[in-house]
C-alpha cells in the first residue's frame, strides 16, 4: 500500500513532489513515519468537530425533521452507521496518506486526501515544537505535536498522535540543530553561553489552583458578559433562521408571563438580566480558566522557557529566550491584593499571525507572582524592572479632550437627537452616564500612562483602574510608524506605534520631537545590535 | 507635560552618526500615479453605482423618490473625493531610502510615516496590475516577520525603479542579517 501510493501519483503535482523527495533522500522510503494507528480516533473526532461546528444548525434541523417523520430504530441505527463509516473511511485515508520524516535540516510532511501535498519545513524556521495531550492521548500514551513556524495557519504542521518518545525525539533533533547553528555563528554562541550552561530544567513558577480560581474570579467580567451576550444572540439568530422563527415563537409563548412582568417593571427586568449574565459569565470564566490553567508550571530550560498547563488536556509549549518579542504583565486592585499578575511572553508564533485561532500557542500564565516575573525579566532583558512611578508621562492632556470628543461627546449628541424627538426623556441618563464614563476613563488613562526607556529597552505602564505593563527591546522592533491628524499637527503632537513580530506598543499624543527621537533610537538599535532577534 | 530627558539619547545618536530623517531628501512617486489611482477608484465606484442603480430600479415601486438621492448622493461625493484625492495627496506621498532603512510617508489629512530597517525585511514583492501596466507603473511590497499583510506597499513606481529598489534592499537585507 505504501509503495503503491508512491508509485502511482494522483496528479502531476504529486509526481513532482515524489521526485523532490527522492532527490532529498534517495531510495530510503522506509524512513517515512506514520502516526500511531490510534490517531484515526483523533482524526475522526477532528473531522466530526469540523463538520459539526460549521454546519450545526443544519444538522440539528435535519435531526428534528427526521424525528417528526418518526423513523423506526433500524433506520436511525443504519443512518448513524453509514455516517460513522464515511467518517471512518475519510479518516483512514487521511491517516494512510499522512507521512513524515526528517533529515538533518528539514522536516517533510506529506498529506492530503484528494491531492497530495508535500511540506518541507526547514528547522531554522521552526519557532517551537509544542505538544498537547488530551485525556484519551494520556490513556494511550500518545501526544499531539504542533510545529510552530510563525507563519500562517496553513503553514503550521500538526501531527495528531505519536508516541511521547517520538515527540521528544523530534524536539531533541530540532534543538540539536539549533545548538549546531549557534556554534557556527560565533556571536550567537557567545550570547547564549550562560543559557547553554544550564543543564537541568528549573521550575521558576507554579500556579496554585486557589490562585487560578481567585484570578479568574477577579477578571474583567463586564467584557466577557458582553461577548457571551453577543455570542448567544448570534447562535439564537442562526437557530431561528434554520427553523424559520419557530424558536422565537416558542420562547415568546413560554416566557409570555415573564416578559409581561418585565414590561411593567423595567428596573426589575434590567437587574434580572444583569445578574443572570454576570453569574453565567463568572461561572464560564472560572471553569474555562481552571480547565486551561490547572497546575500551570513554568520551567527555565537551557534554551528558554517551557510552560505546561491544563487539566483535561495537558499542553506543553516551548519558547527560546531570543524569541521573546515582548513581555507584558497586568493586574487590577483585587488581584494585586492577592499578589496575582497575568503574565505574557509574546513570541512570533502562528497564534499572533492568526489571532482567531484560540487553540494555538499563547505563552500566557495567569496568577503569576511578581517574583517569577522579575526573575524572567532579569534573564530575558538582563535588567530589573525600573521604578515606573518616576518615569515620564509622555501623553499630552490633549488626548483626554480629543478622545472624549470622539467617543463621548459625538455619540452623546447622536443619541440626544432621537431621544428628544421621540420624547424618551427618562432614557436621557444613559448617554449622560456614557459621556461621564468616557471622560473619566480617558482622564485617568492619560494621568496613569508612564514611559521609561534606555538605550536597549522601553517600558510602558498604563491603565485606568488596573495596570498593564509592557517591556520591549528596541532591536526586536520591525516597523516604526509615526502618524498624526491635522489637530495633532497643530498641537505639535503625534502617535508613535512600534511593531515587533509579536505585538505592538502605541504611545498616543506624544510631542512630535520626542516621537522622532524615539524612532531614531529604535532604528539605531535595530541596526547596531547584533543579537539574534528570532 | 513633564520634561523628557532628551540630552541622553541625543549624545548617543550623535556618536553613532545616525542620519536624521528630516534632513535627507525624499523622492516622490511617478506623476502617472495620480491618474492611475483615480481610475482604479473610479472603476470600483462605477461598479458600486451600477449595482446601486440596479437595486433601486428593482424596488422602484416600493421606494420614495428621495431614496434615490439618499443612496446616490453619498456615492457621488465619495467618488468625487476619490478622484480629487490623488491629485491633492500626491506631493504629500513620498519615500526615502537611507543606508539602513526605508521610510514611506502617506496621507493628506492623517499623515503616516512608516520606517522599516532592511535587516528586518523577510520578503519583497514587485507586482503590477492591468491599470498599472497601462501607465507603466509597479508596486513594491515589503514584508517583515509575523505579519501576513505587507508592512509597506509603495504603489506608484516605475517598474525599473521598483526592481532596482527591490534588488538593493534584498542585498542590504542579506548583508545585514
Amino acid at each position: 500500500m505504501l509503495e503503491d501510493s508512491i508509485n502511482e501519483p494522483l496528479n502531476t503535482e504529486s509526481a513532482v513532489d515524489d521526485a523532490t523527495i527522492a532527490n532529498f533522500h534517495g531510495e530510503s522510503t522506509e524512513n517515512w513515519h506514520r502516526m500511531s494507528a490510534w490517531s484515526i480516533i483523533f482524526l475522526i473526532w477532528k473531522l466530526f468537530k469540523g463538520i459539526f461546528i460549521s454546519n450545526w444548525p443544519t444538522l440539528v434541523a435535519i435531526f428534528v425533521f427526521l424525528q417528526s417523520k418518526s423513523f423506526s430504530l433500524p433506520w436511525i441505527v443504519g443512518g448513524a452507521g453509514v455516517t460513522t463509516l464515511i467518517l471512518f473511511t475519510f479518516s483512514l485515508i487521511n491517516y494512510l496518506r499522512f507521512r513524515f520524516f526528517w533529515d538533518e535540516e528539514h522536516l517533510f510532511i506529506q498529506s492530503g486526501i484528494f491531492t497530495r501535498k508535500l511540506k518541507k519545513v526547514p528547522f531554522e524556521r521552526i519557532q517551537s515544537v509544542n505538544t498537547s495531550q488530551s485525556l484519551v492521548h494520556r490513556l494511550l500514551g500518545l501526544v499531539s505535536v504542533t510545529v510552530d513556524t510563525a507563519g500562517s495557519a496553513a503553514q503550521e504542521v500538526q501531527i495528531s498522535a505519536v508516541s511521547v518518545s517520538f515527540a521528544d525525539n523530534l524536539s531533541q533533533t530540532v534543538y540539536e540543530f539549533r545548538q549546531q547553528m549557534a556554534e557556527k555563528k560565533p556571536l550567537d554562541s557567545l550570547l547564549h553561553k550562560e543559557e547553554l550552561a544550564i543543564e537541568q530544567d528549573e521550575r521558576i513558577a507554579k500556579v496554585d489552583t486557589s490562585d487560578v480560581l481567585i484570578y479568574a474570579l477577579f477578571e474583567n467580567h463586564l467584557k466577557t458578559a458582553g461577548l457571551i451576550l453577543a455570542f448567544v444572540l448570534t447562535i439564537f439568530q442562526q437557530v431561528n433562521q434554520a427553523f424559520e422563527d419557530a424558536p422565537a415563537e416558542f420562547l415568546e409563548q413560554q416566557t409570555g408571563n415573564f416578559v409581561e412582568s418585565f414590561k411593567t417593571d423595567l428596573v426589575f427586568a434590567l437587574v434580572t438580566i444583569a445578574v443572570l449574565s454576570m453569574v453565567i459569565t463568572i461561572l464560564f470564566t472560572v471553569i474555562r480558566m481552571f480547565l486551561q490553567n490547572y497546575n500551570t508550571e513554568l520551567y527555565k530550560t537551557s534554551k528558554g522557557y517551557r510552560k505546561v498547563s491544563g487539566l483535561l488536556t495537558r499542553k506543553k509549549v516551548e519558547l527560546g529566550v531570543s524569541k521573546v518579542q515582548m513581555i507584558a504583565w497586568k493586574t487590577n486592585p483585587l488581584k494585586k491584593f492577592f499578589g496575582l499578575y497575568g503574565f505574557k511572553l509574546s513570541n512570533a508564533s502562528t497564534q499572533v499571525v492568526n489571532p482567531g485561532n484560540l487553540t494555538g500557542n499563547i505563552f500566557f500564565i495567569p496568577a503569576m507572582r511578581l517574583s517569577g516575573i522579575k526573575h524572567t525579566i532579569a534573564r530575558v532583558l538582563e535588567r530589573a524592572i525600573p521604578e515606573m512611578s518616576e518615569a515620564t508621562k509622555p501623553v499630552s492632556t490633549v488626548y483626554i479632550f480629543r478622545q472624549t470628543l470622539y467617543f463621548g461627546v459625538i455619540p452623546f449628541l447622536i443619541a440626544l437627537g432621537p431621544l428628544l424627538y421621540f420624547e424618551h426623556t427618562n432614557w436621557l441618563l444613559a448617554p449622560l452616564i456614557w459621556l461621564c464614563t468616557v471622560l473619566f476613563y480617558n482622564t485617568f488613562y492619560q494621568r496613569n500612562f508612564r514611559f521609561h526607556f534606555d538605550h536597549e529597552t522601553a517600558w510602558v505602564e498604563s491603565g485606568v483602574i488596573g495596570r498593564d505593563w509592557v517591556a520591549i527591546e528596541w532591536f526586536k522592533v520591525h516597523n516604526v510608524t509615526l502618524s498624526s491628524s491635522p489637530h495633532q499637527r497643530r498641537k505639535n503632537l503625534c502617535t508613535l506605534t512600534v511593531h515587533t513580530s509579536g505585538d505592538k506598543v502605541t504611545l498616543p499624543y506624544i510631542p512630535t520631537d520626542f516621537g522622532r527621537k524615539i524612532r531614531d533610537l529604535a532604528i539605531w538599535q535595530i541596526n547596531t545590535n547584533q543579537r539574534p532577534w528570532m | 507635560m513633564e520634561q523628557i530627558p532628551t540630552s541622553y539619547i541625543n549624545n548617543v545618536l550623535a556618536t553613532q552618526q545616525l542620519p536624521e530623517l528630516e534632513l535627507v531628501e525624499v523622492e516622490n512617486l511617478e506623476p502617472a500615479w495620480k491618474k492611475a489611482n483615480a481610475i482604479v477608484w473610479s472603476i470600483s465606484f462605477a461598479v458600486l453605482t451600477i449595482g446601486a442603480v440596479v437595486m433601486l430600479w428593482l424596488i422602484r415601486d416600493k421606494i420614495l423618490w428621495w431614496t434615490w438621492i439618499a443612496v446616490l448622493a453619498p456615492i457621488s461625493i465619495f467618488w468625487a473625493w476619490a478622484v480629487i484625492y490623488p491629485y491633492l495627496a500626491y506631493k504629500k506621498r513620498n519615500y526615502m531610502l537611507r543606508e539602513h532603512d526605508i521610510t514611506y510617508t502617506t496621507g493628506l489629512i492623517w499623515r503616516n510615516e512608516v520606517t522599516i530597517t532592511y535587516n528586518r525585511i523577510q520578503h519583497l514583492e514587485v507586482s503590477q496590475g492591468p491599470i498599472q501596466k497601462f501607465f507603466k507603473l509597479a508596486s513594491l511590497q515589503l514584508f517583515t516577520a509575523g505579519g501576513q499583510k505587507s508592512d509597506m506597499g509603495i504603489s506608484g513606481l516605475k517598474p525599473e525603479t521598483a526592481q532596482k529598489i527591490k534588488a538593493w534592499v534584498a542585498k542590504k537585507a542579506e548583508l545585514e542579517q
